[in-house]
């Protein structure tokens, strides 16, 4: 069986050393040996993770650390012990984090928007956050994000009066603004319906050329459409980097079907057709089907006690 | 005169019919009569002297020389009606960016009109230069109307970067002035109803508090709706913090100052509150580097509270924090803070706790309200 990256036990400690993710260019980010706690959680427990340009997927379930690693990478916060850098630059430090913030662009997972401003107004706004002080290549800027995002015909309009599928796309124009080379898009499908999703995904896949962009999600699809490597995360820990490939051949020859609840399955739930799918470690003789990211993904996690039809 | 002869011909029936994108509120020449409209008045994109390399030829003789006659070439309409069209050496011109004077505001409003002449001026400039000019005129009507605060610091010289970041501030909405205007009225109010004693001290207490909670309101992961892209801009946050800050303060003060002339001890002795209100935000800052957005103007706050009633209860007279002593330590506070301030100004850079963090979102009732 075929097993690129074997899963670790959820109880053993990972390794300190940062687990580099397939890329075809040198990493840009590199985050080694993190660790966040709030108060009495821990939100990120050891965390380490190398990666390049390309999308790069973040899969975990809530409250799995994921908001909170992109927050460090995005320089809102900055963790209790590790080491990372952002394209060369250390966030720790005034000027590192500077250096980073001018080549950031950040969508996150509630963007707050001025509620009387226009898409316009608002991006403009986040131009002059980003130190765009001459007005007319300022608002040259903000037609060119806002035409690529595809509302040049609504930058008139109040952003209250969007759609939730454009306002998203008015945060992934602000994050957009300014060109940066490091995107960091913290559940931007949320919310959407499937074809405002699959126009997302479209959008993010075009922006992503000659960049590094960490899209943190909990929906496999995202993943599987977008990125060539992902990294799944779990109660604060990294449990899998790899390519999607790689994380769905984690089930290979770990998913059957039955008619009936497999008792010994880590986790089973009915399928349209009445037929339970089930994966763990299947009996003899059970029908082995062909995996899927989801059920690489959920391998990955460890427990999934949740997950039952 | 020119304009006459045109104006003569622009209400003939003929093929004059508005083109795709042209401007109907166009304005006619009986109303620019005496008072020609301005360059680009007519709504028509002119080439930008930059763009001359696409003219070709040089611009007819006498051409921007100021000469008000303009040679508009007759033509026989298919009913008999005579109509004029502009000459070829107008159109070159206009193209170039060359015409200048009554020429120009005779040919644009011409060009407003007739169809058959803009497309001899799309010819003569080619639709490169034509897209361009409109791509401009999309350009301007884009821009962000600014509201009656921002207009007025644009009037005053502010850059227009700055103004749009002291208009945004989520403190100077309708519904934080309203209440701070509320709070002003009441204090106010309770002090003409007050019987004996100093019927000021409620609004010289009430009064410093303001512009401090207005601070905290305005900046913090539980109030900004923007406060998440903000922290992670390259805009430095101290910055971002003093722009803030001096907005409200300047819009709390100038009410709170409104609102003394009202107060019956009028005098300067009613203007007791200002110092207090600067060392107090001013402190309050200081420590929102430390203890947050929340707590630190609490606490600060409360201090204050105290050092009134402790004040009043000691004095017979003029509670201490208002007599002169009083108001030597509120400016030797301000100095003190504000100097702290600026050496810790990177701490406000580094970011903060989740949002969820925070007791409560204040942005979400100003929206709810405002």
């Amino acid at each position: 069986m075929s097993r690129p990256r074997p899963l670790p036990p959820s109880s053993a400690a990972p390794s300190a050393a940062p687990s580099p993710i397939p890329s075809s260019s040198a990493p840009t980010v590199s985050v080694s040996g993190v660790t966040l706690s709030f108060r009495n959680t821990r939100a990120l427990d050891d965390v380490s993770i190398r990666f390049g340009e390309g999308i790069t997927g973040l899969l975990g379930p809530n409250g799995a650390g994921k908001t909170t690693l992109l927050r460090i990478l995005a320089t809102a916060i900055t963790p209790d012990s590790g080491a990372l850098t952002v394209l060369g630059h250390d966030p720790r430090t005034v000027q590192g984090r500077h250096e980073i913030r001018r080549r950031l662009g950040y969508l996150p997972q509630n963007p707050g928007f001025h509620p009387r401003f226009t898409a316009f107004e608002f991006v403009d706004y986040v131009a002059i956050l980003k130190e765009m002080t001459d007005r007319q290549a300022r608002h040259q800027e903000v037609r060119r994000v806002l035409d690529t995002v595809g509302l040049g015909d609504r930058r008139g309009k109040r952003i209250s009066s969007l759609s939730g599928g454009m306002r998203q796309r008015v945060g992934l124009a602000a994050a957009l603004v300014g060109d940066p080379l490091f995107i960091v898009l913290d559940e931007p499908t949320v919310g959407l319906d499937p074809e405002q999703r699959l126009r997302f995904r479209e959008l993010v896949a075009e922006t992503a050329e000659g960049r590094t962009v960490l899209l943190s999600t909990h929906q496999t699809e995202d993943v599987a459409m977008l990125c060539r490597r992902v990294a799944v995360l779990d109660q604060g820990r990294v449990r899998f980097t790899g390519t999607p490939a790689e994380l769905a051949a984690v089930a290979e020859g770990r998913v059957w079907s039955s008619t009936e609840r497999d008792a010994g399955a880590r986790a089973g739930w009915r399928t349209g057709t009445g037929e339970f799918r089930n994966i763990g470690d299947p009996p003899p003789g059970a029908q082995v089907c062909a995996p899927t990211l989801e059920d690489g993904y959920l391998l990955a996690l460890g427990d999934t006690s949740g997950v039952a039809g | 005169m020119s304009t006459d002869r045109i104006h003569g011909h622009a209400g003939q029936p003929h093929d004059h019919g508005p083109g795709p994108r042209e401007h109907h509120n166009a304005p006619r020449i009986d109303e620019t009569r005496g008072a020609p409209a301005p360059p680009g008045a007519a709504g028509l994109p002119q080439p930008a002297a930059s763009e001359t390399p696409r003219c070709t030829g040089a611009p007819a003789a006498g051409a921007g020389s100021g000469r008000s006659e303009v040679k508009e070439v007759p033509v026989d309409g298919p009913s008999g009606v005579r109509r004029w069209h502009l000459p070829e050496d107008d159109v070159r011109d206009y193209a170039c960016g060359s015409l200048t004077g009554p020429r120009l505001w005779s040919a644009e409003t011409h060009l407003a009109s007739c169809d058959h002449c803009r497309a001899r001026l799309t010819d003569a400039v080619g639709p490169a230069v034509l897209d361009d000019g409109w791509a401009r005129l999309d350009a301007e009507l884009d821009v962000p109307r600014p509201g009656p605060l921002e207009w007025v610091l644009l009037r005053l010289g502010v850059a227009d970067h700055t103004a749009r970041l002291l208009a945004a501030t989520s403190t100077l909405r309708r519904a934080w002035l309203g209440a701070v205007v509320f709070t002003l009225l009441v204090t106010v109010a309770a002090a003409h109803l007050a019987r004996g004693g100093d019927t000021s001290l409620l609004f010289l207490a009430v009064a410093p508090l303001l512009p401090l909670s207005g601070v905290a309101l305005s900046f913090g992961p539980g109030n900004d709706p923007t406060y998440e892209m903000a922290v992670v801009a390259p805009v430095h946050s101290f910055r971002l913090l003093m722009i803030r800050t001096v907005s409200v303060l300047a819009s709390t003060n100038a009410l709170s100052a409104l609102a003394s002339l009202a107060v019956p001890s009028f005098g300067p002795a009613a203007l007791g509150w200002l110092l207090p209100s600067l060392a107090l935000t001013s402190t309050g800052l200081l420590l929102m580097s430390r203890l947050g957005p929340v707590w630190a103007p609490v606490l600060v706050g409360s201090l204050w509270g105290l050092a009134v009633l402790t004040g009043q209860a000691l004095s017979s007279g003029t509670p201490l924090p208002f007599t002169a002593a009083g108001q030597l330590c509120a400016a030797a506070a301000t100095i003190a803070a504000s100097a702290a301030l600026v050496a810790v100004r990177d701490r406000f850079d580094r970011g903060g706790q989740p949002a969820s963090s925070f007791p409560f979102r204040a942005d979400t009732v100003i929206r709810r309200f405002s």
